[in-house]
């Protein structure tokens, strides 16, 4: 019994270090994002020979949000006069056209809709030639597969990707594509911002999340030259590269992670694009959050067993770039380490080792799970929501303890699940996230534009 | 359209400051009060005993309830000494079918599922604790002045780490560092205040009660609760801060 002891406290212990240390890391963004030197991104750039450009659109039962993406994408590449009434619409705000149209190819991917998605996008292609939808009703379903059959027919040299409920703003084409043109870089991410934040307590919460992960996050990974991570949506790679390297694997649910690490090990810069934010549509019940954390963390854990120790034993990365590759690796492994500390406890307890629960470790053990469950700690929310000029919404952040216990639960779930994928070598199934968006419902925004409440400042005058 | 005033877009702003000055102040702030509690703790805690005793004592027998003092870390702390009650077999089974219960039915809730999860972590502990109780009760290993030590001696650990925890957190907001000082005060009042009442009615339940809801109470409603009201202050302050800071030109820089 006193072994059982002993190895129950070591575990406990072990809980407290690795989350001291990831409290520590997150707090070390946190004052690089304030304070120090922010690493600008390529958009000052101006280059007439701009790369020609693909952009995918996975959609599966998207009729509720296929109009509104393919509006916004249409209004970056004609003048005014060349579109239809509801892209005219959009124009009124996003006032003019953005990324040469002879050089940008949109495809909407139609990956076994069963709605009214295929006669949507056939519509589009009949109004604009440069939009080709890809209707898939045969092999395998899922984004990666998806990707993987639009980057044959695709004709540009960069592959730009969205989801189908995004609501791309004018100009971040042009913001992701002039990364490329830098010759290291394989892949961009653009910052991801939800559009329903008023939405419920849920998607605000989302929303602190998202700040947390992107304003400071992804920009102090940035900044101090570790590794940004490609997202998956409002980003881009180049097409050839990806290609090579085999394209996406079919089998790996979180592909943006996958490629991210695949483009590390060989030798390709991924950076991040503070500048470019795009709107999406956040989960608006607990229920579609689940499936969607869930999936993310089995996709997650999938990319971490994948590369664990090629990524240790990478000759093209710095030791400072392994250390936090092998953090973020184990991102969605933590909750589970806490959830069995918490077990742990629960042991030590009724073991009568109430003294170790009681110490100074218990402590720092709640402290920890309290800021790092939620992935961005609350200082970093609160930092990030300052910089954003958000004067309510960080009003909510003791509610994210609510989220702690969910996001452990379901997180816990999508670990044990690839788990059994890696040890059977079984097939993961694409769930797709349920959009909330009425169809045909309001193309615009509901935030204010331009998004910054600081920049509600700004004085505009009719010249 | 022409744009007579453009301030600094969100991306890359950020306030002049600097990382070695944060980490001067943060020890200026933290060690003082970190120590001064150190030093107050003894108080603290008699002044605690005092009043819970008072309270309680109206509900129990003359000497049911009592202040006792043990050493810890530099000094003597105080504690409550009071007998838990041990619950019955049925209560026991009870406390675990329901338990169980909640962790089966709860996740399929339609609504409000982080609510409903968070109830599974609480069924969750009051499982194991109605499953030990049914099992091996005679093994429970605690009195009721173990849990009032467990409570007391957390309680100053927390008192020790808010200085520390809300200094990290204020610290680098751009603002005088005066009221961040007041705040991180009112922070420790608050919990010395809250804790003291939580200490009253955490005693009250072991003893009149049971003490099989002692875990639930430590781990759901101890410490954890205490950073729930820490980063309530917390983005209280950060709120009013950027109300305060909206379209202050002189407080955002750019890129360098």
């Amino acid at each position: 019994m006193e072994m059982v002891v002993l190895i129950l406290k070591i575990y406990l212990v072990f809980t407290v270090v690795v989350l001291v240390g990831y409290s520590i890391r997150h707090f070390v963004f946190t004052l690089n994002r304030l304070f120090f030197e922010q690493r600008i991104y390529y958009q000052d750039i101006i280059d007439s020979e701009l790369k020609s450009i693909t952009i995918l659109i996975p959609m599966h039962n998207e009729e509720k949000v296929a109009r509104q993406i393919l509006d916004l994408l249409v209004v970056s590449a004609y003048p005014y006069e060349n579109v239809g009434t509801d892209a005219k619409r959009i124009l009124d705000l996003l006032v003019d056209a953005d990324y040469p149209h002879e050089k940008l190819e949109i495809i909407p991917i139609n990956d076994f809709s069963s709605d009214e998605t295929r006669i949507i996008l056939d519509e589009y292609a009949a109004n604009y030639p440069f939009i080709k939808p890809l209707h898939r009703y045969e092999g395998q379903r899922g984004k990666p597969a998806a990707l993987n059959e639009g980057m044959k027919m695709a004709k540009g040299e960069i592959i730009i990707v969205f989801d189908a409920d995004y609501l791309p703003p004018r100009g971040i084409l042009k913001d992701i594509a002039v990364s490329f043109n830098d010759p290291e870089v394989g892949a961009v991410m653009g910052r991801v911002v939800p559009v329903n934040t008023r939405t419920n307590l849920l998607t605000r919460l989302l929303d602190l999340e998202r700040t947390g992960g992107y304003q400071v996050d992804q920009q102090a990974r940035y900044n101090m030259k570790l590794i940004p991570q490609y997202g998956g949506t409002v980003g881009g790679f180049r097409k050839d590269v990806v290609t090579a390297l085999g394209s996406f694997d079919t089998n790996i649910l979180a592909e943006d992670t996958e490629l991210t690490f695949r483009l590390l090990m060989k030798g390709w810069k991924v950076i991040y694009a503070n500048r470019a934010e795009c709107y999406e549509e956040a989960p608006e019940t607990w229920n579609v959050r689940s499936r969607q954390i869930r999936r993310w963390s089995r996709g997650h854990n999938q990319v971490m067993f994948r590369y664990l120790w090629p990524l240790i034993v990478s000759s093209k990365l710095s030791k400072k770039e392994k250390f936090d590759g092998l953090l973020l690796l184990f991102v969605y492994a933590i909750p589970l380490v806490l959830l069995l500390a918490l077990l742990d406890s629960l042991a030590l307890f009724f073991l009568g080792e109430m003294q170790i629960v009681a110490g100074v470790f218990a402590i720092l053990f709640v402290g920890a799970y309290n800021t790092f469950g939620n992935f961005a700690p609350f200082y970093q929310i609160g930092i990030a929501s300052l910089l954003d000029g958000a004067t309510s919404r960080v009003l909510l952040l003791p509610m994210l303890i609510f989220n702690y216990f969910f996001n452990t639960w379901f997180i816990a779930i999508g670990f044990f699940e690839a788990v059994i994928d890696k040890i059977t070598g079984r097939s993961a199934t694409w769930i797709k996230t349920k959009r909330f968006r009425k169809k045909d419902g309001n193309i615009i925004p509901m935030r204010k534009w331009p998004p910054s409440s600081a920049d509600k400042k700004i004085e505009v005058t009719e010249s | 359209m022409s744009k007579s005033v453009i301030y600094y877009h969100r991306a890359y702003r950020k306030i002049t400051g600097s990382g070695w000055l944060f980490l001067i102040e943060l020890a200026l702030v933290t060690l003082p009060l970190s120590l001064f509690i150190l030093f107050i703790y003894p108080f603290i805690t008699e002044q605690m005993c005092r009043i819970a005793e008072t309270v309680l004592s109206s509900y129990y027998l003359p000497g049911a309830v009592e202040v006792i003092r043990q050493s810890f870390i530099i000094d003597d702390v105080f504690l409550i000494s009071i007998r838990g009650t041990h619950p019955s077999a049925l209560v026991s089974f009870v406390n675990f079918i329901i338990s169980l219960a909640l962790i089966i039915f709860l996740p399929y809730a339609k609504r409000g599922k982080n609510i409903a999860i968070f109830f599974v972590f609480l069924a969750a502990i009051n499982l194991a604790s109605g499953l030990f109780f049914t099992l091996i009760p005679l093994e429970f290993p605690y009195s009721g002045i173990d849990f009032s030590e467990l409570y007391v001696k957390t309680e100053i650990c927390m008192w020790l780490f808010i200085p520390i925890i809300l200094g990290m957190a204020l610290l680098p907001l751009p603002a005088p560092i005066l009221p961040k000082l007041i705040l991180i005060m009112f922070a420790l009042m608050y919990s010395v205040i809250f804790g003291t009442l939580r200490y009253i009615i955490f005693l009250f339940v072991i003893s009149k009660l049971s003490v099989i809801y002692m875990a639930l109470l430590f781990f759901a409603f101890g410490p954890l609760i205490d950073f729930v009201y820490i980063v309530g202050i917390y983005c209280f302050y950060t709120s009013r801060l950027a109300k305060k800071l909206k379209g202050s030109e002189n407080v955002w820089k750019w890129l360098y």
